[in-house]
């Protein structure tokens, strides 16, 4: 408290503030108003005027710091297609009032400890500011006391993020499973479907869906289980896949599509998991083996090459370049395990791959040599304009989602550098990402909050190739994330929905037979 | 509604007085248990939760009133009451449907089903509450007399019946189209729609609601056995409708007969649906949870268990008190599994919910975590209130405060785990560790090791060597391997963690060590330095003597030996299902 005091040096400006604030509002109402819109900006005059009268702020005090608000959004950039950023306030005001203010127009929001940001204003707002910034000031009453903090903005980005986002809904239980959701929301709204619910088939596993190009009609998901498979979608019709060939190490694990949708590459995992036991790690999961392969999915044919299926090396996270013309991977050599885990470090090596002829080149080149960088690679994300390579990096093993350092960094395909990404990592994991089709924006996993639970967070990649502060993706209500148990994980992004649904999946589950690959 | 007798009262009150007797009495550690697997908030996001199934009116209130169930008292209290309400409910719509002058007593039989099917954990208020809302609203039907009010009251009902109650609302028209009937409105046109509407709802809405074709019917029961609730009803709405015109004459024979119905159904319920062994396990459990080792252990001596669950509640709580070495063979031991309960999908949610407890008490926090999100996620609706606070407890252990604060942010917005949750926001927010948080730190270990989540015994070495002086986990340790009868390696950990301090070897330790020293043929000297007391060496040397005259007789060594360590290494075996 004593610190917060000091902080704040409050003053006392008895009504000062608030009355440059609303005739701040005014001027710029009158000032902006055109003859046509002069009945609409008195309306709203009387507006601000009857909220002022009836309890809006007295007495206020200046904070010189930024409000408590959750989630952090002070100073973050956003898309013009976003949903509104609901926020709320940790200090447990009596009352807040927002202001959101535009070069023309603004929003007053007003509630307890938290807003909701009307729907039509806001995305009218946005779309007015693309490009621009929004000023946001905070008002709240704290102990009976109103204070005003210091503003903040959030800059509008012309640029769209893909308006549709799949993850799957998991509690974060470690190795097992109980109910499993997958699901897409549209990120301009709150509306959210359910894609597929293991309620539905039996309670088995369901890893998580992804799309190829960013499309609604290309994805993919395995379903576990004993009617299971991977469920291909290719405009509509689902396909149910059983992608263990005879001498394969297991069914397909990580995978991507290639841009012509004909062929998706993944690895082939025998995945262990462990626990931890230091107070500050919790789970760890290695591969004793692990290879790529190719799957042809017009003609179930597995494609693959010997060195990629090597026993004394791990191939693992493939994904085809935004051309097609190459795969990208992580290798690392084989270590005991788990005796030699901190030894263990995937570096980042690329492949050949000819679509026409389905064939996989015979070089291997490195882009990023753990042994040189001393940390270890996962999640490669090939951007859609093929200039960058975007993957998670940990100081050891495969599996980021438990790891603090987990830090996603970004390589540009054309010079070679690394961008670090410092104004993007959060102190716990930052993991599971993919890009926006337009390669500005990419979706992250980030446990930043508490450690635990995973959540979808937007960054913004601009012409240069800078990373701005990213936020998590709004909530109706902004204090569902802290009563959710679930993890959000694998977000993935898509400009359109996809055309099925739990319904559909339930019907593929139990009654459609798999196809064998060959 | 009808005037109730005073013949009627006295079944009333005689109804809630034996419920609340029975269940404060003989059943209150299954209430305990039915509030632990579910966490009711105050928040707009868990109200609207409701919404994603059916029933959300009726879940809601259940589960508010589920929550009472946390209060020493409070289970029996709300359940009683809730019976008696029903009975009152019930008890209306029999004699609206048969005008019976012994509704009260009909009326007893599907409350006492209903009573009987509470002694499942898995049964719910929310079920009884459902049951309650579509016999009111039979009710409320029932007393629309306009006809066309009538359609609208019934379109209105079909329509929302099944989103309010769940599948119980399944029960309106088998009682009101039988009501319609018999006062000449039921038009064919009125029911024919109405039924396949209610009927086919739950298999239409299915999908939005993301449940299976059973689900969808049984909703929010887990289990068919539920809908023997409205079934029992049916039934004896027919009884006392066809018995109606005899009743004035035989009215001894009815009342006997209906006292004796409700008897047998309840005591049949009762023998079929409750398990007081079970209620046993779960008043070790709860003593635990409450932190009352002392009571665990004089309830484990009662009641004389041999069972896996109640000799780990029974081990920890003599950990506790630091009594397991002395104490371990006074109660049934079924090896290693006693000590330690796995967290497979093989076991059963109940299992998992109180597998942490070890795990937390020896100070292995990465393990407890483990074991409490799964408790979590596999507990019946994937919110436990108990699981919530030891993960709160588990992260403030570990000094994960931002995952703490999670959980206490989500206990805050609970009626009765609200106090503690601020109070510890309040410690964290201090930065000033309460005692018993300072000394659960000084458990966890500072260096990392990787095990499977099963290899129980790495997971115990490890535990000993970061702190020898957590004398709980050396005394899993040593017993975990003396239960599994490795007596070579319990020696060598016994030699690393316990004999330093010149300690006296406590009583099971010594005769294990006995054993191991003369096997291994071990000096004098060597023997000496274990510091075992003269009388455990004198009944060694009686046991052998015993052992080799009687040729390994179980017989003739049971009798004065049985509770010692010999005795187990030579005849205790696992039993094979």
């Amino acid at each position: 408290m004593n610190h917060r005091v000091k902080i704040l040096r409050e003053v006392v400006v008895a009504n000062q503030n608030v009355r440059d604030f609303l005739g701040n509002m005014a001027m710029k109402l009158l000032c902006e108003t055109s003859c046509f819109s002069l009945c609409n900006s008195v309306v709203k005059m009387m507006f601000v005027f009857v909220l002022y009268s009836c309890g809006g702020p007295e007495n206020v005090k200046i904070s010189l710091e930024y409000p408590p608000v959750y989630p952090d959004y002070i100073n973050v950039s956003i898309p013009q297609n976003i949903a509104p950023l609901n926020f709320l306030l940790r200090n447990h005001p009596e009352k807040i009032q927002v202001s959101i203010k535009g070069k023309a127009d603004s929003i007053m929001v007003r509630g307890n400890h938290k807003i909701e940001i009307p729907q039509e204003k806001w995305s009218s707002l946005l779309s007015e500011n693309a490009n621009d910034s929004l000023l946001v000031k905070v008002f709240a009453q704290v102990n009976a006391e109103w204070i005003l903090y210091k503003s903040f903005k959030w800059y509008v980005k012309a640029d769209k993020v893909d308006s549709y986002l799949s993850y799957r809904l998991i509690e974060p239980g470690y190795e097992v499973w109980n109910k499993i959701q997958i699901a897409e929301r549209n990120v301009e709204n709150f509306d959210q479907r359910i894609l597929a619910d293991n309620n539905l088939t039996s309670g088995s596993c369901m890893n998580c869906h992804i799309h190829g190009n960013h499309d609604g009609k290309l994805s993919m998901f395995h379903l576990r289980g004993e009617k299971g498979g991977t469920i291909l979608n290719k405009n509509g019709q689902l396909r149910k896949i059983n992608t263990r060939a005879k001498g394969m190490l297991s069914n397909a694990v990580y995978g991507d599509f290639h841009p012509s949708g004909r062929y998706g590459v993944f690895s082939t995992n025998i995945i262990i998991p462990e626990l931890h036991a230091n107070r500050s790690e919790r789970l760890e999961v290695y591969d004793t083996a692990s290879d790529l392969v190719v799957i042809d999915f017009d003609s179930d044919k597995v494609i693959t090459k010997p060195f990629l299926s090597d026993s004394t090396t791990f191939e693992t996270f493939p994904v085809f370049s935004a051309d097609g013309k190459w795969i990208y991977f992580c290798s690392a050599p084989k270590v005991t395990l788990p005796d030699s885990i901190k030894s263990l470090k995937y570096s980042i090596c690329k492949v050949a791959f000819d679509a026409e002829k389905g064939e996989i080149g015979n070089n291997v080149d490195t882009l990023w040599n753990a042994r040189k960088m001393g940390g270890s690679v996962c999640h490669l994300k090939a951007s859609p304009d093929g200039n960058y390579l975007l993957y998670t990096v940990v100081d050891y093993g495969t599996f980021p989602i438990w790891h603090r350092e987990a830090d996603l960094q970004l390589m540009n395909l054309k010079t070679g550098e690394i961008d670090k990404l410092n104004q993007v990592n959060g102190p716990n994991s930052d993991s599971y990402h993919s890009w926006s089709s337009n390669s500005r924006w990419f979706v992250f996993a980030s446990k930043r909050d508490d450690g635990i639970y995973g959540k979808p967070y937007f960054c913004y990649i601009d012409a240069s190739g800078k990373a701005h502060k990213p936020f998590v993706l709004p909530q109706r209500d902004p204090e569902a994330y802290d009563y959710m148990l679930k993890s959000f994980n694998i977000p993935d992004l898509s400009a359109t929905p996809v055309p099925f649904d739990a319904k559909d999946i339930e019907k593929v589950y139990w009654v459609q037979a798999a196809e064998q690959v060959k | 509604m009808v005037k109730t007798n005073k013949y009627e009262w006295f079944i009333l009150i005689g109804l809630v007085a034996s419920s609340f007797l029975f269940f404060q009495l003989a059943y209150p550690y299954h209430l305990f248990l039915k509030e632990q697997i579910q966490l009711f908030l105050f928040t707009p996001c868990y109200f609207l939760s409701y919404f994603a199934k059916p029933a959300w009116l009726a879940g809601y209130v259940g589960d508010f009133l589920t929550q009472f169930f946390y209060l020493k008292g409070g289970g029996a209290l709300v359940l009683s009451m809730v019976l008696g309400f029903e009975w009152f409910v019930v008890r209306a719509v029999v004699s609206r449907l048969t005008q019976s002058s012994f509704s009260g007593l009909w009326a007893l039989l599907p409350v006492t089903v209903d009573w009987s099917l509470h002694s499942n954990t898995l049964h719910g208020l929310l079920a009884s509450v459902g049951f309650i809302l579509v016999l009111a609203l039979f009710l409320a039907y029932s007393t629309v007399s306009n006809k066309w009010v009538s359609y609208f009251t019934l379109a209105l009902f079909s329509l929302t019946g099944y989103w309010l109650a769940g599948s119980s609302f399944l029960l309106f028209p088998l009682i009101a189209f039988p009501f319609d009937f018999h006062r000449r409105r039921a038009g064919w046109l009125k029911w024919i729609p109405a039924f396949v509407l209610i009927f086919s709802l739950p298999f239409i809405l299915r999908h939005h609601y993301l449940l299976t074709s059973l689900q969808a019917y049984i909703y929010p029961a887990f289990s068919k056995k539920d809908v023997l609730l409205p079934v029992v009803l049916l039934l004896f709405v027919i009884v006392a409708f066809v018995l109606k015109k005899t009743e004035s004459q035989n009215s001894k024979l009815v009342v006997i007969s209906a006292l004796g119905f409700a008897g047998v159904s309840l005591c049949a319920g009762i023998f079929t649906q409750a398990s007081f062994k079970f209620e046993k396990i779960l008043a070790l459990d709860c003593e635990t949870y409450f932190g009352n080792p002392d009571k665990v252990i004089d309830l484990a001596k009662k009641y004389n268990l041999k069972n896996n669950q109640a000799t780990y509640f029974t081990n920890m709580a003599l950990a506790q008190k630091g009594l397991l070495p002395e104490n371990l063979l006074d109660f049934y031991q079924p090896f290693s599994a006693g000590l330690i309960l796995p967290v497979t999908p093989e076991q059963n949610w109940q299992s998992i919910l109180v597998s942490n407890e070890v795990f937390y008490l020896i100070g292995d926090m990465n393990m407890a975590q483990h074991s409490a999100m799964l408790g979590n996620t596999f507990s019946p609706n994937q919110r436990s209130s108990r699981m919530i606070r030891r993960l709160a407890e588990i992260n403030l252990a570990t000094g994960d405060s931002s995952a703490a604060t999670k959980y206490l942010r989500i206990l805050s917005k609970t009626l009765f785990h609200k106090a503690w949750a601020e109070k510890q926001l309040q410690m964290l927010q201090s930065g000033k560790a309460k005692n018993w948080l300072t000394n659960k730190r000084l458990q966890i270990a500072d260096t990392d090791m990787l095990r499977k989540s099963n290899d129980y015994l790495s997971s115990l070495k490890f535990l000993a060597e970061q702190h020898p002086d957590n004398l709980a986990a050396v005394d899993y340790l040593l017993c975990y391997l003396l239960l599994d009868k490795d007596l070579k390696q319990f020696r060598e950990n016994y030699d690393r963690f316990y004999l330093n301090g010149n300690r006296k070897a406590p009583k099971i330790y010594a005769e294990a060590l006995l054993a191991q020293l003369v096997a291994s043929g071990a000096s004098q000297n060597e023997v000496i330095k274990y510091n075992i007391d003269a009388k455990t060496i004198k009944q060694f040397a009686e046991y052998t003597n015993e052992y080799d005259k009687s040729s390994g007789d179980i017989n003739a060594l049971s009798g004065k030996f049985a509770r010692t360590y010999w005795f187990y290494y030579h005849f205790a075996q696992i039993k094979k299902n």
